[in-house]
């Protein structure tokens, strides 16, 4: 966690940001903080909250497919195909 | 020579009971394959089974389809069980079917069963190497047919649930010859990048040498040496492939897979908005505690009335001192009534006190010894008698025992 409390919040996957975000809310709801301590968690924990939100709402995922273009991989838009073959 | 003439019906009926008569028509296996098949309304089958050279009509009754492992169709190979008669109405011998099983299926099932015993020894199917499969991917990979119904029933169903998520979908055969190679390949490939989070594999239903390819050892163990979680999805609910016991998750189904890989949206952002609240929440109860803490202290006795703390402590002074006044006055008297008890107790002991009620002590001279009888005396002896207020020396003149009693 501390070292999770070093990196800025941008670098953070949302799982890494969730996870702080509750330990930061368990904490301000539990421990005696001192409140300097208390305004700096609070503080985190708005923009991990943002950050988390940010990734949420990220514009649709790409679909891609994995092609070998002569001895290349390479990766195409995929869609697949309406029928019922397996 | 007279002839006998038979109806058609009496001679169906003799042929029919000649059948029936014979023990080894009435439960038989026939293999061969399915062709003509019908499925009447009534629910009854209906189909012909043909080898190379013939064929026989079979009926295989609803009652009969209960244990049934699979729906027959055209082309299948099969093994069928039942009692061969004859069908008066046509005139057709026919086989009632009891049970039908897919030809082939024992050496293959054997197959499987001696593998999955082999891998299961070895450990790869054990419960503390599965991995767990990560609750919010980025990027998951599909490694499945790209024409399939399974790869867009993956797709939908992620889609649907969490659209921000990529998806990569690594095409491979996954029935013949070819296919368990390109799944083992594909399998490596995805686990040589580092931006797959989740692996899915598989593909839809079918027969079980269809499913053949997930129940090879070279796919079991990729699988097995897979760095990135898999999920198998191979057919349907029912089916069961060693894939499906390497893998660190079965799903029954590719929609199935897809719902155990990709969270639902909406839950992630109610979470979020719930952990949201309860930062507020959190942060608003801290500031009003505080402020409450600095309250309590300002609004303190000492902070109001410093005097009075001085008054308390004059006032506790004081108490103590009357009371340690009043102690030492206990102890004093006590030990002034102990004394006068004492002295009491002397006086009452005392010879003199003894005298003053008439009695008197007498001594023997020159010794001046207590008397305590007669027989210490002799006639003559000087004696003196002490009385209260003074004593008069005397002379033993007569000396007599016993006048009181007393020896």
């Amino acid at each position: 966690m501390s070292r999770e409390r070093d990196r800025a919040v941008s670098e953070l996957t949302f799982e890494e940001a969730l996870r702080e975000l509750e330990i930061i809310v368990s904490r301000l709801e539990s421990s005696d903080l001192s409140l300097d301590e208390a305004i700096e968690l609070f503080k985190r924990g708005i923009s991990l909250s943002a950050h988390c939100n940010a990734k949420l709402e990220r514009a649709e995922g790409m679909v891609k497919l994995l092609i070998q273009n002569q001895g290349k991989i390479e990766e195409v838009p995929f869609m697949p195909v309406e029928g019922d073959e397996v | 020579m007279g002839r006998v003439i038979f109806s058609v019906h009496q001679i169906n009926e003799y042929v029919r009971g000649l059948l029936g008569r014979d023990p080894i028509l009435q439960d038989v296996w026939v293999r061969g394959e399915i062709s003509n098949l019908k499925i009447h309304s009534s629910g009854h089958i209906y189909f012909t089974l043909k080898d190379e050279q013939d064929r026989i009509r079979c009926v295989l009754f609803k009652q009969n389809q209960r244990d049934m492992a699979f729906i027959p169709s055209d082309g299948m190979r099969v093994l069928v069980r039942g009692q061969v008669s004859l069908y008066c109405k046509d005139g057709q011998y026919q086989i009632y079917v009891m049970g039908i099983e897919k030809d082939g299926i024992g050496e293959l099932y054997l197959a499987f069963e001696a593998l999955k015993q082999r891998l299961k020894a070895e450990g790869l199917f054990d419960a503390q190497h599965k991995k767990p499969i990560p609750p919010f991917p980025r990027k998951i990979a599909v490694i499945t047919s790209p024409t399939g119904a399974a790869v867009r029933d993956i797709i939908k169903v992620v889609r649907r649930r969490c659209p921000c998520v990529d998806i990569l979908v690594v095409p491979v055969l996954v029935q013949g010859s070819a296919a368990p190679a390109q799944i083992e390949a594909a399998l490596d490939y995805v686990n040589t990048r580092d931006d797959i989070d989740t692996i899915i594999l598989g593909r839809g239903g079918g027969s079980l040498e269809e499913l053949w390819a997930f129940n090879e050892e070279v796919v079991a163990r990729a699988i097995w040496r897979s760095r990135i979680p898999v999920i198998s999805a191979v057919g349907h609910e029912t089916d069961f492939t060693i894939a499906d016991f390497v893998a660190d998750l079965r799903a029954p189904t590719p929609s199935a897979a897809a719902e155990m890989a990709v969270p639902m949206l909406q839950h992630l952002q109610e979470m979020l908005a719930g952990l949201n609240v309860r930062l507020m929440e959190a942060m608003r109860n801290m500031l009003l505690h505080k402020r409450k803490g600095l309250e309590h202290l300002q609004s303190s006795y000492v902070f109001r009335y410093p005097d009075r703390i001085m008054q308390q402590r004059k006032q506790q002074l004081d108490q103590a001192y009357t009371r340690l006044c009043a102690a030492f006055n206990d102890i004093l008297s006590n030990k002034r009534e102990r004394l006068s008890r004492l002295a009491a107790a002397l006086d009452a002991l005392s010879p003199l006190a003894v005298l003053g009620r008439g009695y008197a002590v007498v001594t023997l001279r020159p010794s001046e010894r207590v008397v305590y009888s007669v027989t210490s005396l002799k006639q003559g002896d000087g004696i003196t008698v002490h009385f209260k207020d003074g004593r008069a020396d005397c002379r033993v003149e007569k000396i007599e025992g016993g006048v009181y009693g007393v020896r």
